[in-house]
């Protein structure tokens, strides 16, 4: 996406027209949670040391309430992020353009630092599944997912990051690996990327491909967050389940992400079976952790 | 090459009805699961989390179903009503009408899912400022006549044939429900105080003047309502009775002489 806001110098008489740079990443936030409902009460009485919080939108799209009047105190304290599920960014629907306009109406209100979505569809033919459903591999997909977030972006007047999803599924009219796919959406659409390292890891055990090779394989001045969390294992293939503590291999693949990608604004993300807000402050102390262990030994070395 | 349209039709269609396998076409076997398998993940996920969306705008529903019973009933309704909404939060908005036939001899389970939608409406409506009974001091007597009263959007009448209020509220506590029974057709109020959502059944006078103060209609005219059943010399205390409790439960906006 290209923005050309007009600058005026009214002393000098000169409009300056400024393009943004088109790999000036937003800062990095430090270590996040997701908002949850059942975390409220404590968030807003305990403040607790997080640096920012990522709420999910369509929680947030409503008329008015508890809900919004509470986001409003928690982001006086709080940088926010907003983070998507039902964009369907990737159906050959045409956009919601209701949802659009609810979208950018709490962007206004939350001011948040950055708005993502999921790389995937999540109905058509007017339906919705309410479900991150993959999309295939090719080249008419990269054309299509493209062009449609530059339609958002050029809506919401700023630059979304795209999130890679678990899959369980591979289509057979796949031309390219994924990360080839998201790497070739993210420079044709000129948009970031949210890398999900749990959904690397399961998709990447589903589909019998090595997460670190997706690590190095996508543009690494693109990607804006990372998320962490937990999945269900079922021997054969894993469900991406959001309601369990990282795991060791995820942790292990974070490490290898922050070392290839730099310091990066992380959260953890947990969605089901939410645990009392201490046990993810102490992962995100985890990753806090590895984040600077891997930074020390970038300086070392 | 089977093109981008084609592909989402096929797999959607396959999701949706069980005995649908020409999306199996579209996809690989993987090298611990086949293709069948693989696939069956999203379709099982669609159904399981539909039901976690009914069950979060219709806790009470679910308590007086309990888990097997609320399960069955949200996959009849997920079968019949596939979701046209682009955010998760609204679906369900059919499921009360929905329960009405798919449990005909139950009517509580339809009217309890109505006040469970009912209070989820009013719950994130949009916030509109409340006027306490002190905003009626700058009017003069002679105003009264002409005074319409603008109600808060979160109002909604919930008809119900049950003790649907009482019900609701027992369940709520976690109490049994008491009598399920049909009763008389009977009214329950649903609106919003500020942030907290409120309920109670509505006696036949009340509901009248509530009504016809709702679509506009003049002080002076619900006095005449009020005095075919209290009489003209008390039709105007009784009124303004019910406009002090209004007033004080959040559910008047405005006051303007018309």
């Amino acid at each position: 996406m290209h923005l050309y806001p007009a600058v005026f110098f009214g002393a000098v008489g000169i409009d300056l027209i400024v393009m943004l740079d088109t790999l000036t990443r937003p800062s990095n936030l430090g270590f996040g949670l997701g908002l949850r409902t059942q975390h409220y009460s404590e968030v807003l009485e305990t403040k607790p040391t997080v640096d920012w919080f990522e709420i999910i939108s369509e929680n947030y799209m409503i008329p008015g309430g508890q809900p919004l009047a509470i986001l409003d105190q928690i982001r006086a304290d709080y940088p926010i992020v907003m983070h998507g599920v039902s964009l369907s960014i990737g159906s050959v629907d045409p956009l919601d353009r209701d949802y659009l306009q609810a979208l950018k109406a709490l962007a206004d209100r939350v001011e948040p630092r950055w708005i993502s979505d999921h790389l995937c569809w999540t109905g058509v033919n007017g339906l919705n599944l309410h479900d991150l459903l993959p999309l295939p591999y090719t080249e008419e997909a990269v054309g299509h997912v493209a062009a449609r977030i530059r339609q958002v972006q050029d809506f919401l007047g700023r630059r979304i990051a795209i999130e890679n999803v678990s899959s369980y599924v591979t289509y057979a009219e796949s031309a390219m690996t994924e990360w080839e796919f998201v790497s070739a959406i993210a420079d044709a659409a000129d948009c970031w990327l949210l890398f999900d390292v749990n959904n690397i890891f399961v998709s990447g055990f589903n589909h019998d491909y090595d997460a670190q090779t997706f690590i190095k394989g996508v543009p690494r001045n693109r990607v804006v967050q990372m998320h962490l969390a937990g999945h269900s294992h079922n021997g054969t293939h894993i469900v991406d389940t959001h309601d369990a503590p990282v795991v060791d291999e995820v942790w292990d693949l974070y490490a290898a992400a922050c070392r290839h990608f730099g310091p990066i604004s992380t959260m953890i993300e947990r969605d089901d079976n939410i645990p009392p807000l201490q046990e993810l402050l102490d992962e995100l102390d985890q990753a806090r952790r590895i984040a600077a262990s891997v930074a020390a030994t970038e300086i070392a070395s | 090459m089977t093109g981008l349209s084609e592909l989402q039709a096929r797999f959607q269609a396959g999701i949706l009805a069980v005995d649908d396998d020409t999306a199996l076409d579209l996809i690989n076997d993987g090298s611990r699961e086949p293709a069948a398998t693989l696939f069956g993940i999203y379709r099982y996920a669609y159904a399981a989390r539909l039901v976690e969306v009914l069950q979060a705008n219709f806790d009470v529903t679910w308590t007086l179903l309990g888990d097997e019973g609320f399960d069955e009933a949200a996959r009849a309704y997920i079968a019949e009503t596939p979701s046209r909404f682009q955010n998760a939060r609204w679906y369900g908005d059919r499921f009360a009408e929905f329960l009405k036939t798919y449990m005909t001899g139950m009517p509580a389970v339809a009217d309890i899912a109505a006040l469970d939608w009912a209070i989820a409406s009013a719950f994130d409506s949009a916030d509109q400022p409340a006027l306490t009974p002190e905003a009626m001091a700058v009017f003069q007597p002679s105003d009264w006549p002409d005074l319409v009263f603008l109600p808060h959007n979160s109002l909604q009448f919930v008809t119900v044939s049950t003790a649907a209020a009482e019900i609701y509220e027992a369940l709520s506590a976690g109490e049994p429900p008491g009598s399920m029974l049909p009763t008389e057709i009977n009214t329950v109020l649903v609106w919003r105080d500020q942030h907290t959502v409120r309920y109670r059944r509505l006696d036949t006078d009340e509901s009248s003047l509530l009504a016809n103060m709702i679509v506009g209609c003049k002080f002076s005219y619900l006095c005449e309502i009020a005095a075919d059943v209290v009489g003209s010399e008390c039709a105007g205390m009784k009124v303004a009775g019910f406009l002090r409790l209004w007033l004080q439960s959040g559910m008047i906006i405005s006051v303007s002489a018309t």
